[in-house]
């Protein structure tokens, strides 16, 4: 008898306690034995797809390519390649773009997703900013990451960090590096060729409509020495030898890279001028 | 004689001559103070206050090469929150008018470009951006305002009656809203 009610009492107990909240469970514990990414057979590609972890405001839109029909942004929405979002006044997109990148869509934007595919051991995402702001985090996953975004003046390419990059027509293209950005892990390759590296704390845009050459000389925050006057400066554009001795008269080390320049940035603002220039 | 009379002929061709040039003087001279008029503004076909239709009004500005007075009177309300509180272009403009944005009784045709003084006027206005001395003695005028918003890198280099593009309005409001809300930042900082 007595080990009857002992028995009853147990298995009431939960009956009287009522059904369990939902919200008061312990969250769940993420799954130790989920193997991460593995990488495809070579030659073997896998498209991958975006999807909305979060929206604020009341003006964020997407639609899966340029023939539909806009619609409103909502949590879990699933976006394949191609798709496109924009976001209004007061309003932001956060997604997770394939297995690696996270990227947040400031307002006032509009962008698309041309490209988000595993290609064997190569996680590649492809981004185009229309016009707007938008950070993005490239995690590192034990792939290789080739995640690059395209605005209208400038491409920038990024190895596996975090970064802010905008576009518009009075600041032209802007990318800043975060704390955490290690040495180069961003790269900006402007439409004219130059190729700059960034690093914490550092930044680069074009001011439109001013020569790229500023934005190159703003990048690694050069002392001005000499006066170089416009035409000078088109020059130098379009002769990547004059660009070279430029910045060599000004102390820097710098290279031709292909199309055009490549050089180290500084490490720190006012600290220096820049050091040798490294392969990305 | 037939000198004469060919040098007569001349004469009167020669004084009509320099009154066409005069004539074509004052027409350039003129043509070249009036502002261009837009076939339309871009507010005609998206004149909806939902997001939708604020979003594609958004979109189709970019593409243009000038805003016209309606369009730009469009966005700064939505900007300042007054997007479909005016029912035709009348009432945006007297709307405009009560919140300081242009004198009253000012009359703008709604397809001309607009000046980027007066938009640099209501931004300023909108912010509450009080300027420096002279801004503060003299009260908010476009051509304070605009000095203003390009020292503060929100806008290029540009006089008070030229006109703005649509990515250009665009990038104004945007870095607008990021100081009204307190996380903007001037843009030129870090890039000097």
């Amino acid at each position: 008898m007595r080990t009857a009610l002992f028995l009853l009492a147990i298995l009431g107990l939960p009956l009287a306690a009522g059904p369990q909240d939902p919200a008061a469970a312990p969250p769940a514990k993420p799954d130790a034995k989920t193997p991460p990414p593995q990488p495809l057979p070579e030659g073997q590609k896998k498209v991958l797809q975006a999807v909305i972890i979060e929206v604020t405001g009341t003006a964020s839109q997407w639609r899966g390519k340029a023939q539909d029909k806009w619609q409103p942004a909502k949590v879990n929405d699933l976006l394949n390649v191609g798709a496109e979002i924009r976001t209004g006044r007061e309003s932001t997109v956060t997604l997770r773009v394939g297995l690696n990148a996270t990227m947040l869509v400031d307002r006032q934007s509009r962008i698309a997703i041309p490209d988000v595919v595993q290609d064997g051991k190569v996680l590649r995402t492809r981004l185009a900013l229309a016009f707007g702001q938008t950070d993005l985090k490239v995690d590192r996953i034990g792939l290789e990451n080739d995640a690059e975004v395209a605005t209208p003046t400038a491409t920038l390419a990024v190895k596996g960090t975090a970064m802010r990059i905008s576009w518009d027509a009075v600041n032209g293209f802007q990318a800043k590096g975060v704390p955490r950005n290690k040495l180069r892990a961003i790269e900006v390759r402007y439409l004219n060729g130059i190729v700059v590296y960034l690093t914490a704390d550092e930044a680069t845009r074009d001011p439109t409509p001013l020569p790229a050459l500023r934005a190159y000389r703003k990048t690694f925050y050069l002392p001005i020495t000499g006066d170089l006057s416009p035409e000078d400066e088109d020059t130098a554009v379009d002769n990547p030898d004059l660009l070279v001795d430029f910045f060599r008269d000004l102390g820097l080390d710098v290279e031709h890279a292909g199309r055009g320049v490549q050089g180290g940035g500084r490490t720190g603002q006012g600290k220096g001028l820049a050091g040798p220039p490294g392969k990305p | 004689m037939g000198s004469e009379s060919s040098f007569e002929t001349r004469a009167p061709a020669a004084a009509g001559g320099g009154l066409r040039i005069a004539c074509l003087v004052v027409v350039a001279i003129s043509a070249a103070c009036a502002r261009t008029t837009m076939k339309g503004s871009v507010v005609d076909a998206y004149a909806g206050a939902d997001a939708t239709s604020e979003l594609d009004f958004r979109d189709e500005l970019t593409r243009q090469r000038a805003v016209t007075n309606h369009d730009a009177l469009h966005a700064l309300l939505f900007f300042a929150g007054k997007g479909g509180q005016a029912a035709d272009y009348k009432a945006k403009l007297r709307l405009a008018q009560e919140r300081g944005w242009m004198s009253s009784g000012t009359d703008l045709p709604p397809n001309e470009t607009a000046e980027v003084g007066w938009i640099a006027r209501a931004v300023c206005k909108e912010l509450g951006i009080d300027g420096g001395l002279t801004m503060r003695v003299t009260g908010v005028s476009g051509r304070y305002a605009l000095r203003e918003l390009i020292d503060r890198g929100l806008l290029p280099d540009m006089t008070t009656r030229q006109a703005i593009s649509g990515l250009q309005l665009i990038a104004l409001l945007s870095e607008a809203e990021d100081l009204r809300a307190g996380s903007g930042e001037d843009p030129k900082k870090g890039f000097k």
